[in-house]
């Protein structure tokens, strides 16, 4: 009897649910049959003919590639925290103009990647280019640096510092909102209070602003990580002689037309950001319990 | 503990004058109240006192030692802030041991002055708390003893009972009152509720505009407002203000006379020197009935006697106590002596 | 402290404007302004500053066709995404469903897949039967819809909560249904919010590369940023690439610009007490 009641009951609100239902359902089906398919053919493509893993781990180009994103993700992200975190301070107080220096703050992420990747790669042109022609000094005001023009793209480090270069000047104004909402919430009467109580501006910062900005920082720690572990178009304009994991797999799939090998690389990308995410989310546990001590 | 002078006080936002040339002396040990309505420049001028704005022109003394350019943290002051501004990621024993630390108090001496203000206000218990974990009232308290923790000269109070319900707001009223009498503490408190300043304070100053209308006792200030708008914003419920011309009695038209509800009695039949209306809803508080009269095209507030009662719409008869009633010039505003 | 501030401002504008202003350098610029040969320093202002290059442009067939995909997919995705987006940030803003935030953190979750890795299995399914029948418009469009789509939710459902349950409660009592409230009190009233969801969604969409670059990869039909790099490949002269580019990206910077104008009061809002 009470299971038959139990299901009248559910039944009941099911029906009286059905407008909602009805209205969350679309969406949903069409990102979860999108999340499904992806994660399905993800892992056919990277366990059928053959065991394509093994013949991955043991590849060179991979390995390579592999240690190149690692180190990619490691620069990049402490980068565009700080570089975030300095225009946050910025444009954080109210002085006049403070609303126009925000918008061309902004402007970076409104143009597309590949444009802005394009123009650097104009720039840092060989063996003529503008940065060229200032470190060979034939600019009067700056001076000489080299004797011969530096070849950006044919050289590991330079082109993927570029690609650092040119990741972290388009998502600038994305740290830099994070930091900007989690510095707001920090009320300035509460910088006042420390300022009647003693604190010096640098007191300020590092008992108040520090602290109180840990969980926008680790946010941007954890989004920054795994946006800088799957970028694809800076390092593949500017360093195509160094493919990272994201670029070794549109090579695979369009140059080598291996659609198991690229797909198992992508696998590996999801695997290498989980557990990034995963360490990052521990980190962010053990810091707030360090906070709390004070 | 300190006396506090204010000297021709000035702050100036851009345009806009906050502070207007104030003058305001305050004893040592002394519970003054700036009090008025929002926007006229109470908190500036607390502000001042505390270092938190820079003073356009004049002068803040602290036992006679100009402060102006002394930053907050050299002072010897603490402030409550309306919002409490409690550090949200430190326990309640964090946040009152953060003064100490930032001046490199011993750990013994911050234990013991902690433990001090823990018991002084009642929060023992409390020590490893986070503030979102509190009551409102106990975040007031907190608030507080981060403040008396520092044992200021000057203890600095920004509206501080104002975001508390108002069954709370009364026992902290009298709680502070407590604390000032145990703690003796020269204290500046900021309010916009008459009330509270009144039942607070040694002296209030009432302010409007940038500028101190009245300073005084708060019965002193009750029983001889020296313009219109102390005498209306002082008391509750308001005073009555009729134009001296429907009082013939008082013998001056161009002035505007006050009356407060307990200085009118209600008469059924015609008397003497007495205002005419019409009697109209009354308000029943418990202690005390008020009753609206209407008298043409105005409504007065009368206190009633305890057990009278009236019905609506009677014509009834309002008897003034001429002793008590206060005459106002009516263009500007000032008091006028009147020897009922 | 304010001198230095002001210092900071200028270096970051100018690390911000350089490329931009190199870029619209080049696209006005004449040939001897480019080709030096490194006989002299290339100019920080073109010697002759022309308009050629855009002339050019506006001529060809090929960069129109681009632009109109851009467009066409642009506009496709917003229409998807606003229809499929619209109603489930409304179901998740307004009823309580068990377990919603793990729901929408699911939502959300899609985008963390990198794209690189998802256009993978999502190239080999919309290339293959019967989906590569459908013109490369509607696949590149369904593509950026999955992308936007979770965005679009999400800030829908931060309009929706913005409107006081006041009124559709008022609507019921009143007498109006379910759909009805939702059609006549609740869109009109949501329509500034998610029409800043649909700018945001047009211009993910006319930014995108690498969905777009998969999906029309064989085709000669593309949008304008996979274009762009197509360009690329025939090494042309840097005029010409920042032409392109330049013209890629003006629509986005006004609008950028645009919107600025309406956040801007909430950061000065409550500066005096």
């Amino acid at each position: 009897m009470p299971s038959s009641i139990k299901l009248s009951y559910l039944l009941h609100k099911l029906k009286s649910n059905l407008f909602t239902i009805g209205f969350f359902i679309p969406a949903f089906l069409y990102l979860v049959s999108f999340f499904v398919i992806i994660l399905v053919f993800l892992l056919k493509f990277s366990f059928s003919e053959g065991i394509p893993f093994l013949e991955l781990f043991s590849a060179n180009e991979f390995k390579a590639a592999l240690w190149r994103t690692f180190w990619f993700m490691g620069i990049a992200t402490p980068l565009q925290l700080v570089v975030g975190l300095l225009l946050a301070l910025l444009i954080q107080q109210s002085y006049k103009g403070v609303g126009m220096v925000r918008s061309f703050f902004m402007i970076p992420i409104a143009i597309p990647a590949l444009v802005t990747a394009i123009i650097i790669d104009l720039v840092f042109s060989y063996p003529f280019g503008p940065i060229n022609d200032l470190l060979l000094g034939r600019h009067g005001f700056f001076p000489q640096i080299t004797g011969v023009p530096v070849n950006w793209s044919g050289s590991e480090f330079l082109s993927l510092g570029l690609a650092i270069l040119g990741k972290t000047w388009r998502d600038m104004p994305i740290s830099m909102l994070i930091l900007l909402a989690g510095l707001q919430t920090i009320e300035r009467e509460q910088y006042e209070a420390a300022r009647t109580m003693g604190a010096k501006s640098w007191q300020e910062f590092k008992y108040l602003t520090l602290p109180l900005l840990t969980p926008a920082i680790l946010t941007i720690l954890i989004l920054r990580s795994i946006e800088n572990w799957k970028e694809f178009i800076f390092p593949f304009i500017l360093a195509p002689a160094y493919p990272l994991l994201g670029v070794l797999i549109e090579r695979l799939y369009h140059v080598e037309q291996n659609p198991a090998l690229a797909a198992s690389v992508a696998l590996c990308l999801v695997a290498l950001i989980g557990i990034t995410t995963l360490i990052f989310t521990f980190i962010t546990k053990m810091v707030r319990k360090y906070l709390v001590r004070v | 503990m300190a006396e506090v002078r204010l000297e021709n006080l000035a702050k100036k936002f851009d345009q806009v004058t906050a502070v207007d040339r104030i003058n305001l002396e305050i004893k040592d040990g002394e519970f003054l109240t700036l009090v008025g309505p929002s926007g006229c420049g109470k908190s500036t001028a607390l502000r001042l006192v505390a270092g938190l704005e820079k003073v356009t022109s004049g002068n803040v003394y602290i036992d006679e030692k100009a402060v102006n350019h002394i930053p907050p943290q050299k002072r010897n002051i603490s402030m409550v802030f309306q919002s409490y501004a409690l550090f949200p990621h430190m326990s309640v024993e964090s946040n009152l041991a953060f003064g100490l630390k930032i001046k490199r108090k011993s750990q013994e001496e911050k234990m013991q002055r902690v433990k001090w203000v823990l018991d002084l206000l009642g929060l023992k218990g409390m020590e490893k708390r986070l503030p979102k974990e509190l009551s409102g009232g106990q975040r007031q308290r907190v608030a507080l003893g981060r403040a008396l923790v520092l044992e200021p000269d000057v203890l600095l109070l920004d509206e501080p009972l104002s975001n508390l319900d108002a069954k709370l707001r009364l026992r902290m009223r009298t709680e502070l009152k407590r604390l000032h009498k145990k703690i003796k503490t020269t204290i500046i408190y900021v309010t916009h509720d008459q009330a509270e300043a009144m039942t607070l304070s040694d002296r209030l100053a009432v302010m409007k505009d940038g500028r101190i209308l009245q300073i005084g006792t708060p019965q002193e200030i009750y029983e001889r407002p020296t313009d219109i708008f102390t005498a209306g914003f002082i008391g509750s419920p308001p005073m009555n203000f009729i134009l001296g011309e429907r009082l013939p009695f008082v013998k001056r038209e161009e002035a505007m006379v006050g009356i407060r509800p307990e200085d009118l009695s209600v008469s059924l039949e015609k008397a003497e020197k007495s205002i005419l209306g019409k009697s109209s809803v009354t308000e029943t508080l418990g202690s005390d009935n008020y009753l609206y009269v209407d008298i043409s095209d105005l409504l007065i507030s009368v206190r009633l006697k305890p057990d009278q009662k009236i019905e609506e719409d009677q014509t009834i008869w309002l008897v003034p106590n001429l002793e008590k009633i206060h005459v106002f010039d009516k263009s500007t505003g000032r008091r006028v002596q009147w020897a009922g | 402290m304010k001198s230095l501030r002001f210092i900071l401002i200028c270096l970051v504008l100018f690390f911000i404007i350089f490329p931009l202003f190199m870029m619209t350098k080049y696209s006005l610029s004449d040939r001897e302004s480019i080709v030096t040969g490194g006989k002299y320093p290339e100019p920080f202002f073109p010697f002759k500053p022309n308009l050629e290059m855009f002339e050019a442009l506006s001529v060809r067939k090929d960069f129109a066709g681009a632009g109109l995909t851009s467009l066409w997919v642009g506009l496709l995705a917003v229409a998807f995404s606003l229809f499929l987006g619209a109603p489930t940030a409304f179901a998740l803003a307004r009823f309580k469903i068990p377990g919603i935030a793990i729901l929408l953190f699911f939502l959300l979750s899609v985008r963390l897949f990198p794209d690189i890795s998802a256009v993978i299995p999502v190239a080999e399914l919309l290339l293959s039967r019967p989906f590569s029948l459908l013109p490369p418009v509607i696949l590149v469009g369904l593509a950026h819809t999955l992308l936007a789509l979770p965005y679009t939710v999400y800030i829908a459902k931060g309009v929706f909560e913005s409107i006081p349950k006041d009124l559709e409660e008022q609507a019921h009592v009143l007498g109006a249904g379910k759909a009805r409230t939702f059609l006549k009190i609740l869109t009109p009233l949501a329509l500034p919010g998610l029409g800043a969801a649909a700018i945001y969604t047009f211009f993910l969409s006319w930014n995108e590369f690498v969905f777009a670059y998969f999906l029309t990869f064989q085709g000669t039909q593309t949008t304008l940023p996979v274009y762009l790099l197509r360009i690329l490949t025939w090494s042309p002269q840097k005029n010409f690439i920042s032409a392109i580019s330049l013209v890629i990206c003006i629509p986005v910077i006004i609008f950028t610009f645009l919107v600025q104008r309406y956040m801007k009061e909430g950061l000065t809002a409550g500066a005096v007490k």
